[in-house]
């Protein structure tokens, strides 16, 4: 039955039938196969009973927070910002596409929204100053991995409501890890300028820099805002997501640059998004049910353990099975399917959850960046205009620095248990 | 012609269900900037804002389920359709539609069933019924089911696949 349910979801994907529907076909399928054909009313029960998840609450206030960011038109300050503070290095254009990225991962918590909102304007930026197309857009869908990694983030909050774990804990733990991409990134930037001779901008002054750093902090707030009010208890993960709607929405009113339509249309965006992030959710709860009746975590636990009881073989196993998984299958479903088969054996490994939380997010978010499901590839297709085969090629590169980190991520944990310890004490 | 009769009043239910889970994202916005105010200032938490928004959401979640398929916003994957040209794309088309109402009727044909099992079932403070709370549901559903029985007239007729770029941004004409 599990084969069923995932072979019968990748054939639906590559048919081309939208991901909420291939997710119901697949478990309506599985469980008519299954011998539950008389059950079939389990299915929109299972969708009403798993959409209906005060866990899940937080997810429209935070996708609404990045789309008003990008509505107050905080995407081209945070830039200009950037371009002051780092334009002058080595492929200036290029650190201060990582940068911008950084900082805007502080308000939104989706990749998606960091392609679409600073996507269009860095590659526009890039190509006007001699970059390559393809190397501007493969740099964006890179730098857009940071953004579900450093708080606040859609994807830890599903996989805090998955794992029931502290969203408090892998806010935190995603932030030395966030800063870690951005530096690789940067690190590889710089290793590249020195092979293509990419150009460097003007050198700003302090008084230029001071001019743009009031936009800079007024971006910066966000996370801190975000974060301070979870971690020190003010508020819920969802009031939080609250609290960064309204601050964007105040950005508006002081910048002047929100009005009625575009707030509306930031919100039609965040509902949109929402609705099929939690249809997915909601058509996978029947899902989970199945693997629960078929004992598949259970099995898997066995299978994997009979193979190997080292600890670090198995990570080095999980990691390449996620990239693998993340090639194939879009983010918010293979958390979905993989989380219950996955923690049974990471719990029995004793690895910490906030610690798998991070590499798995992680992990499949490289996914963004690869064929066939590469997602952020396929948006930067309609932001460049470049071949989906030419801009996959101009990402191959950026893979290595990106790797390199899930397997830091994966092998130390302290960079992503010491922050949340610190500041929250141990588990 | 009555396919684009029919077209034009799934554009009056799209907008209107748009409007419908807008609406509700706002309220939820606005009812937990209350609570959290209310409790910074007075001390004072309003013990119906959570129950409403949890309500809220789900609606807005339901009525959001059509307009993402109406406005074509969910993810696909065309590298594999594509490679088989224009007659690939036309038989995934028709593939899509086919399983798209599939899966639609059978969550209706059980969706009375469904309500049924929540009639009495009553939502604490809210103090609506749970069956309220799904109806939006299967309301979508009709209107999927209504929309791909639609696009597989259309593209009987030869009219062209609606376009739109990946991910969030808008819509963009076909030609």
């Amino acid at each position: 039955m599990a084969w069923i349910l995932f072979l019968g979801f990748m054939f639906l994907i590559i048919m081309r039938v939208p991901i909420v529907i291939a997710m119901g076909m697949a478990v309506l399928t599985a469980v008519f196969v299954g011998g539950f054909g008389d059950q079939l009313y389990i299915v929109p029960r299972m969708v009403a009973d798993g959409v209906e998840n005060p866990g899940l609450l937080a997810v429209p206030f935070f996708i609404l927070a990045g789309n008003l960011m990008n509505a107050v038109g905080m995407t081209d300050k945070i830039f200009n910002f950037a371009t002051k503070l780092v334009g002058h290095f080595r492929a200036g254009l290029a650190q201060v596409n990582v940068v911008s990225s950084m900082i805007f991962a502080g308000i939104s918590g989706s990749a998606v929204a960091d392609i679409a909102g600073l996507g269009t304007v860095e590659v526009k930026a890039m190509r006007d100053r001699g970059y390559p197309v393809e190397f501007a857009g493969a740099l964006t869908v890179a730098t857009a991995v940071i953004g579900p990694i450093i708080p606040p983030s859609i994807a830890l909050v599903i996989y805090g409501f998955l794992a029931n774990t502290s969203i408090g804990r892998l806010f935190l733990g995603g932030l030395v890890p966030g800063f870690l991409i951005g530096l690789s990134l940067m690190l590889f930037n710089r290793y590249l300028a020195t092979r293509h001779n990419f150009p460097r901008e003007p050198k700003a002054t302090f008084k230029e820099i001071r001019g743009h750093a009031v936009d800079g902090f007024a971006a910066l707030a966000a996370p801190g805002i975000i974060l301070g009010a979870i971690t020190f208890g003010f508020t819920t993960p969802t009031e939080a997501g609250v609290l960064a709607c309204c601050y964007s929405i105040l950005l508006g009113a002081f910048y002047k640059t929100l009005d009625q339509k575009r707030l509306w249309k930031a919100i039609t965006d965040s509902m949109r998004v929402t609705a099929m992030i939690m249809m997915i959710i909601g058509f996978s709860h029947g899902m989970g049910w199945l693997l629960a009746i078929e004992q598949i975590p259970q099995a898997m636990a066995e299978a994997v353990l009979s193979v190997t009881d080292n600890r670090n073989v198995f990570l080095a196993l999980l990691i390449v099975f996620l990239l693998a998984i993340g090639c194939v299958i879009e983010g918010v479903p293979a958390k979905l399917i993989l989380i219950p088969v996955l923690l049974p054996i990471t719990d029995h490994f004793g690895i910490d959850r906030v610690h798998f939380g991070l590499i798995i997010v992680y992990a499949l978010l490289l996914g963004l960046a690869t064929p066939p499901m590469g997602v952020g590839v396929y948006i930067m297709v309609g932001i460049t205009g470049k071949s989906f085969e030419s801009l996959t090629m101009a990402m191959l590169p950026f893979l290595v620095p990106l790797v390199i980190v899930l397997v830091m991520i994966t092998y130390i944990p302290a960079l992503t248990l010491w922050l949340p310890n610190l500041v929250m004490g141990p588990p | 012609m009555l396919i684009d009769r029919i077209d034009h009043l799934l554009g009056v239910c799209e907008r209107t269900f748009q409007a419908l889970a807008n609406s509700c994202l706002i309220i939820m916005l606005i009812g937990n900037m209350v609570q959290i105010s209310s409790r910074a200032i007075f001390d004072l938490g309003i013990s119906m804002v959570f129950p409403w928004t949890v309500f809220l959401f789900v609606w807005a979640i339901f009525f959001g389920f059509f307009v993402l398929y109406r406005q074509g916003g969910d993810i696909t994957v065309d590298f594999f359709v594509d490679r088989f040209g224009k007659m690939g794309r036309t038989v995934a088309r028709h593939f899509v539609n086919f399983i798209t109402v599939t899966l639609m009727m059978v969550m209706l044909w059980h969706g009375p069933q469904t309500l049924l099992q929540q009639v009495g079932d009553e939502l604490e403070i809210v103090e609506l019924d749970r069956w309220i709370q799904t109806l939006p549901l299967f309301l979508s559903c009709i209107l999927v089911t209504i929309n791909s029985i639609l696009d597989t007239a259309k593209a009987m007729r030869g009219d062209p696949e609606r376009v739109f770029i990946k991910g969030l941004e808008d819509e963009t004409s076909p030609s």
